[in-house]
C-alpha cells in the first residue's frame, strides 16, 4: 500500500501545480513544440518503465 | 471550395461501408485474426477516445485558449502511464469476476443492483450529450462542404448507418465471450484515419503555408499578439477540470471502459498501452497548433473549431478537404458505434445483477 500512497501524494501534486508548470511549459522563450517535447519525455519514461518490468508482475 | 451535396453523401456511405467490411471480414475470418490480439491494435482502439473534440474541438479551444486545450489529453495520458497501479487492478478484479462495465463494477463493489442501475441512468444522461455532439459536428462540417446539402439529412443518415453498424457488430453481440473483434479492428481503423489525416494536415500546413520550421518561427517572432502565438496564461480554474475530467475518463466513460477492460486481449496490452495511448494523444494533439496557426496566416473564414476543413479548403485542396472531413466522420463514428452498444449491455447486465 506504500507505493499507492506515494502515487497518491505525485498525482495530487502534479494536479496542484499543473497550471504553472504548463505556463512554464509554454513561455514564450521556449519553442512552441517545447510541450511535445516534454510529453514525449514522459512518454518515453513509461516505456522504459514497461520494459524493464518483470513480465511476471502483471 | 465546395463539393456536391450527393457526392459528400457518396464519400461518407464509402467510408462508413469500408468500417463494416473491416468488421465484417475480422468476424468471418477472412482478415487476419490475430492482428486484432496484437498490442498495437489494442491501443488503437483505445484511440476511441479521440472523438470528434479531438478533431474539431481542441482546435478551437487553442484559437480560444492557448496551450489549455493540452488538459484534454495529458489527463488520460496520465491515467494510462499509472497503469500499473491504477488500471491494472481494475482489469484483474474485470477478469476474476467478468465485470463487463462500469455499471458491473459498481455494483460487485457495493453488492447494490441500485448502484449499478444508478450508474447505468447517470453515464446514459452524459453520454447523450456527447453523442449529439457527434452528430452535430458531422452535419455542421458537411454543410461547409456542401453548403446545399440539408444538414438534417445527413445528420438522420450518419445516425441510421452507425446504429446498423452497432446493431451489426457493437458490443451488444456476443456480450458472453467478452472480445467484439470485428468491432475492435473497425476503432483501430477510426484512430488510423484521424491521426493519418491530421499529421497529414499538419505536414502540409507547415511546409506549404510557412514553408518550413524556419517560416514557422520567423512568422511566430512577427506575430507578437499572445492570441495568434498561443502564449496567453492558462486559466488555472478550466484547466484544472478539463484535466480531472480528463484523467476520470479513462474509467468512467463507458466507451473508454468498455475498450480498455471489456476487449482487452492480455495484461500485456494493457501494458504496451500505458505508453502507447499517450503517444497516439501525442500524435493527433501535435498539428493542433499548426492547424491554428495555419488557420490564422490563411485568414480562414470558417469557425476555429473548424479551422481543419478550412485551411485545406483555403488550400484548395480537395483530397485535403475530404481526408479531413472523413477523420471527422471517423472520429464520430468511432465513439458512435462503442457507446450505444455499451449501454444496452449496461443495461442488460443491471437488470441480471442480482448474483452480486
Amino acid at each position: 500500500m506504500y507505493i499507492y500512497r506515494l502515487v497518491f501524494l505525485l498525482v495530487l501534486a502534479i494536479y496542484i501545480f499543473s497550471p504553472n508548470i504548463l505556463d512554464w511549459w509554454t513561455s514564450p522563450e521556449n519553442a512552441w513544440y517545447s510541450p511535445f517535447v516534454i510529453w514525449g519525455g514522459l512518454i518515453a519514461i513509461g516505456f522504459w518503465l514497461e520494459w524493464r518490468r518483470d513480465p511476471n508482475e502483471f | 471550395m465546395s463539393f456536391s451535396a450527393t457526392g459528400l453523401l457518396l464519400a461518407s456511405l464509402f467510408y462508413l461501408i469500408v468500417l463494416f467490411g473491416i468488421a465484417w471480414g475480422t468476424e468471418r475470418g477472412t482478415l487476419l485474426r490475430r492482428w486484432v490480439r496484437h498490442p498495437l491494435i489494442y491501443t488503437l482502439s483505445l484511440g476511441v477516445y479521440a472523438g470528434i473534440w479531438a478533431v474539431y474541438g481542441a482546435i478551437g479551444m487553442a484559437a480560444d485558449s492557448g496551450y489549455g486545450f493540452l488538459a484534454y489529453y495529458l489527463g488520460i495520458s496520465g491515467a494510462f502511464l499509472l497503469a500499473p497501479v491504477l488500471l491494472n487492478p481494475i482489469l484483474r478484479i474485470g477478469r476474476a469476476y467478468q465485470l463487463t462495465s462500469l455499471a458491473d463494477l459498481f455494483a460487485y463493489r457495493y453488492r447494490s443492483q441500485w448502484a449499478g442501475t444508478l450508474v447505468t441512468l447517470c453515464s446514459a444522461a452524459a453520454i447523450l450529450a456527447l453523442l449529439s455532439m457527434q452528430i452535430q459536428a458531422v452535419s455542421v462540417s458537411a454543410s461547409l462542404l456542401a453548403p446545399d446539402a440539408p444538414p438534417k439529412v445527413i445528420s438522420v443518415m450518419f445516425s441510421l448507418i452507425v446504429v446498423l453498424f452497432t446493431m451489426l457488430f457493437g458490443a451488444r453481440r456476443h456480450q458472453a465471450s467478452g472480445n467484439h473483434q470485428g468491432l475492435v479492428l473497425a476503432i483501430a481503423f477510426d484512430s488510423l484515419v484521424k491521426v493519418v489525416a491530421l499529421l497529414v494536415l499538419g505536414g502540409v500546413i507547415l511546409f506549404s503555408v510557412f514553408g518550413g520550421t524556419n517560416g514557422l518561427e520567423a512568422w511566430l517572432a512577427e506575430t507578437s499578439h499572445p492570441e495568434a502565438t498561443m502564449t496567453m496564461a492558462i486559466n488555472d480554474g478550466s484547466w484544472r477540470a478539463l484535466l480531472l475530467m480528463s484523467f476520470a475518463a479513462a474509467l468512467v466513460l463507458p466507451h473508454m471502459y468498455h475498450m480498455t477492460f471489456s476487449e482487452n486481449p492480455s495484461p500485456r496490452a494493457l501494458a504496451k498501452a500505458s505508453w502507447g495511448l499517450p503517444l497516439y494523444l501525442l500524435l493527433v494533439g501535435l498539428p493542433v497548433p499548426l492547424i491554428v496557426w495555419g488557420g490564422q496566416a490563411l485568414s480562414v473564414d470558417a469557425p476555429p473549431a473548424f479551422f481543419s476543413i478550412g485551411v485545406a479548403q483555403a488550400l484548395e485542396s480537395p483530397v485535403l478537404t475530404m481526408a479531413m472531413y472523413i477523420a471527422g466522420l471517423s472520429a464520430a463514428s468511432g465513439l458512435m458505434i462503442v457507446s450505444p452498444g455499451i449501454k444496452v449491455t449496461s443495461i442488460a447486465g443491471c437488470s441480471g445483477s442480482n448474483a452480486y
